[in-house]
């Protein structure tokens, strides 16, 4: 039975899903459990608790909303925006919590040992990632570590894909600035 | 144009892009930010991509899934079962040629319907709450004193104090109780024209 919904369209899994089929429910997670997860551990600064928590909240909501989803929209999208807006939601919470900016790690760029390889370049650009704005990280994560498309991120924040393009121009502008910044402290 | 600037950063160094690429490159950014945005597209997917969810996780969404489908009872599995519109339309068409059937092997029964009317009628009452009482009081007149001069004649005929003896004696014509008709000269007086209204 899970093999027969291992080739089929998340489309078909959801309308399983929406009958209560067990079997297609856990092809879908195995689909997209570790993707959102990883999407949750990259936007709370890779919070291993958090991202799983998110993540099961994620599912059940699938679970219980099933049926509400808009076929207008791709699946992966459905899921994304649903990520997005839990992620909006949490973040203004940490805001008015006002530990908002406390979870965010320093960068410390100049903190940085002489030797350069790569586990210390990716924990450089890890630091600029996290350091980017909660708007133009989540463009970034989506497009970058996710491999969405503009027209995807658009419908996900639900804004024009000029913006989102904007946001995106801005956010590579900043973390490859920083980056450039790390070398030439290396170079020196 | 960004977006295929970033296929072009993935795909290959600024050194291998042909001319009209490096042009196309060039109008927007450096050779040098070129490399760097090579390096961070071709970086930045493999950052915490070996990142995996517990199991837990997994098996706990499942019993979720399976709780929640047990709860779920047989009415409304019923009701979210979406039939085919020409199934539907079909049981539906059954369904009334049945009733149809049934009914025409059932003999027609005349019933007799007893129709009872209630009249509830009105009756008026007139209730008399009060009325005059015209009493008529009947007085006798008395006859007017008339100044009577006896004359030697009339001595003779001197009443005798009965009422007839006094009518005799005196002129009744010109007493109370006479009619105006028979008095020309009394209906003239009353009839003229009154002196002021002329």
């Amino acid at each position: 039975m899970r093999k027969k919904y291992q080739i089929e369209t998340d489309e078909v899994l959801l309308a399983a899903i929406c009958r209560r089929e067990a079997d297609a429910f856990a092809v879908l997670y195995d689909r997209y459990g570790p993707r959102m997860y990883r999407y949750f551990y990259r936007m709370f600064w890779r919070d291993s608790a958090k991202a799983e928590d998110f993540t099961q909240d994620l599912f059940l909501k699938i679970i219980e909303k099933a049926t509400l989803f808009n076929p207008a929209y791709s699946v992966k999208t459905w899921l994304y925006t649903i990520a997005a807006n839990m992620c909006k939601g949490e973040f203004r919470r940490m805001q008015h919590a006002g530990n908002y900016v406390e979870n965010i790690p320093d960068t410390a760029f100049y903190l940085l040992p002489e030797t350069i390889d790569n586990q210390l370049f990716e924990t450089c650009l890890r630091a600029s990632i996290d350091d980017l704005e909660e708007h133009h990280k989540q463009c970034f994560i989506l497009r970058y570590q996710e491999a969405l498309s503009v027209r995807e991120i658009s419908n996900i924040v639900g804004c024009p894909e000029g913006t989102v393009k904007s946001r995106l121009h801005h956010a590579v502008r900043k973390v490859a600035g920083q980056m450039e910044a790390w070398r030439e402290i290396k170079g020196a | 144009m960004i977006e295929e600037i970033e296929i072009l950063a993935r795909q290959k160094p600024f050194s291998q892009l042909t001319d009209a690429e490096q042009a196309l490159v060039l109008d927007i950014m450096s050779g040098e930010s070129y490399q760097q945005l090579r390096r961070l597209l071709l970086l930045v997917p493999t950052l915490d991509a070996q990142v995996q969810p517990s199991a837990q996780l997994r098996a706990s969404l499942l019993q979720q899934f399976d709780r929640q489908m047990r709860r779920r009872s047989w009415l409304e599995r019923s009701v979210q079962a979406r039939l085919p519109v020409w199934q539907a339309a079909a049981a539906l068409l059954l369904a009334v040629g049945l009733v149809g059937f049934w009914n025409k092997k059932a003999p027609v029964q005349p019933q007799i319907i007893t129709q009872t009317t209630v009249r509830i009628d009105t009756f008026i009452q007139d209730r008399v709450l009060w009325k005059d009482r015209v009493v008529w009081r009947y007085r006798p007149v008395p006859p007017p004193v008339v100044a009577l001069v006896p004359t030697i004649e009339s001595e003779a005929h001197a009443p005798t104090g009965h009422f007839n003896d006094w009518a005799a004696y005196t002129d009744l014509d010109t007493i109370a109780g006479s009619s105006l008709a028979q008095q020309p000269e009394l209906l003239q007086f009353f009839t003229q024209p009154n002196k002021s209204d002329q």
